[in-house]
């Protein structure tokens, strides 16, 4: 038996592996050549093959502090902001909010989207190459470590792991149905739609956002209701004043929306009040959830330590994973804080970690590079 | 005298708001697709292109809708590809009427128009299932 075929072979099982692929095309490519292929040109997608010190998985302000800091150390940094990833745009959570008055620096406030353009033109100004596209698969068994997406393969000695949280949804009759049809996670993006203008409008929350976001919403419905299952809000003094003295606003206590109904587009819930028990009817045109987010970490494929609420385990005091030279930062490894700020922290904690970690591995390997 | 004429005809075109493509996507800051800020201006545009068989994609989007400023770059990558389809651009903060009329319900929605009539539309920034669907309109 011929041996280059089968070592090939392997190889670009292998390959397939990392592509998620099932075709077998590839295969197929492979047996038909004789000669010695090249990886890259035996495979139907010709995957572009890159190097660095550090990869950085995310786009917000975890991941372009990381970014900031690697780059100034010389680490030529590769970022991928993700193409729509978990369908959040490039920049994260911060992009499905407007204004943000609690990150240092801005005593005017700014625009959510407006600072993670900032944070983009920094980490790019110092010469971090960012990629528009989505990590699909990461191999962290060895090193080194092996990223890719849809066109890329990245070869990292040490990745950072900031890809935040996805806004979490309810589910409940009609939710599935009436999903961009009245139903939305984002009141910011599609609160200025026209089916909203001068309806009633309702959101589902406790927290800062759900303020922000009902308040938002007052400037283009006629009215909208915070629907919450608590008799208190968690959101900070100034939030919820602010929300409690908006006239638009009227908030439903201790209550969960139990049914969404409509034609072709919401026309109304069914709200029950979880201490009477009673059912009664809301008449909205728009539901927006700001219930929080969850973690993103699906694509980790169980490779990272995860606690029991799926954020990633780091080590008390650093952004320190379960995989030695893996450092996570920003809301995927942090349950308690989830602000932007602490987010820039821990991510200016990842290029740090990252950065010593290099040192002690090329001291290692008695070799600089 | 044709050359004095087609002057006119320009000032005259300018004077009621028949925008070239070039005026209106200068203030968008790229070539290809063109930015409706009047109802006016939009309704002028959208009956010339009625009677001709051109496609026409709208992109209706709000102006911080994160996913919105995400398609950007694919939507002008698709204007500049595909040159025989007519792209507008349509904030629905500007002209709440227009995407009513239209009904768009989340941003980013593309509306692609043939003879005035809606032929396909896409909701969310889906690149992929918007190209597929330009190309094949575009005929």
């Amino acid at each position: 038996m011929n041996r280059t075929p089968v070592s090939l072979k392997s190889l670009l099982f292998k390959f397939r592996n990392f592509l998620g692929l099932a075709t077998t095309s590839i295969a197929a490519a492979s047996f038909s050549t004789t000669a010695t292929p090249k990886l890259t040109t035996a495979t139907s997608t010709a995957m572009e093959e890159l190097k660095t010190r550090v990869c950085i998985i995310g786009s917000g302000p975890a991941a372009h502090t990381a970014a900031i800091y690697a780059s100034r150390a010389e680490l030529k940094p590769i970022l991928f902001e993700g193409w729509m990833a978990n369908d959040i745009a490039p920049g994260g959570q911060l992009t499905t909010t407007t204004d943000v008055e609690n990150f240092p620096g801005f005593p005017e406030g700014i625009m959510g989207g407006e600072l993670t353009e900032k944070f983009r033109a920094q980490s790019a100004r110092f010469g971090t190459q960012i990629f528009t596209e989505t990590v699909t698969k990461v191999d962290f068994s060895r090193t080194p470590f092996e990223i890719v997406t849809d066109s890329k393969r990245v070869v990292a000695d040490s990745v950072v792991v900031a890809t935040g949280a996805v806004a979490k949804k309810l589910n409940f009759v009609g939710s599935e149905k009436f999903w961009n049809k009245g139903i939305s996670a984002c009141a910011v993006c599609d609160g200025a739609a026209p089916i909203f203008r001068e309806k009633a409008l309702a959101v589902i929350g406790g927290g800062d956002s759900a303020m922000e976001e009902a308040n938002f919403l007052t400037k283009y419905g006629s009215k909208v209701y915070i629907i919450h299952r608590r008799d208190t809000f968690r959101a900070s003094k100034i939030m919820q004043s602010r929300a409690l003295s908006n006239p638009k606003i009227e908030v439903i206590w201790d209550s969960a929306v139990e049914e969404a109904y409509g034609e072709r587009v919401l026309g109304g819930l069914k709200v029950k009040n979880m201490v009477t028990g009673e059912v009664s009817d809301l008449k909205v045109n728009g539901l927006f959830f700001a219930i929080g987010h969850e973690p993103a970490t699906r694509f980790l494929d169980g490779q990272l330590e995860l606690d029991s609420d799926g954020y990633v385990v780091t080590k008390p005091g650093t952004t320190k994973t379960s995989v030695r030279g893996v450092f996570a930062a920003g809301d995927v490894q942090d349950k308690k804080y989830r602000q932007a700020i602490t987010a820039a922290g821990t991510g200016c904690m990842a290029a740090l970690d990252a950065e010593h970690y290099l040192q002690e591995i090329g001291a290692q390997e008695g070799k600089s590079d | 005298m044709g050359a004095v004429l087609s002057y006119m005809g320009s000032i005259l075109s300018y004077l009621f708001g028949a925008s070239t493509a070039g005026e209106d996507s200068a203030v968008d800051g790229q070539p290809g697709v063109t930015a409706f800020h009047s109802s006016a201006r939009w309704q002028l545009h959208f009956n010339s292109i009625k009677n001709t068989t051109q496609l026409m994609v709208i992109d209706f989007a709000a102006s911080w809708c994160g996913p919105c400023k995400a398609m950007e770059p694919a939507v002008h990558a698709m204007a500049a590809k595909f040159t025989d389809v007519e792209f507008a651009k349509i904030d629905v903060d500007e002209l709440p009427d227009v995407a009513q009329e239209f009904g768009v319900q989340a941003m980013p929605t593309f509306v692609l128009v043939k003879k005035g009539n809606e032929v396909d539309r896409i909701v969310g920034a889906k690149k992929e299932e918007l190209q597929r669907k330009i190309e094949k309109h575009r005929r």
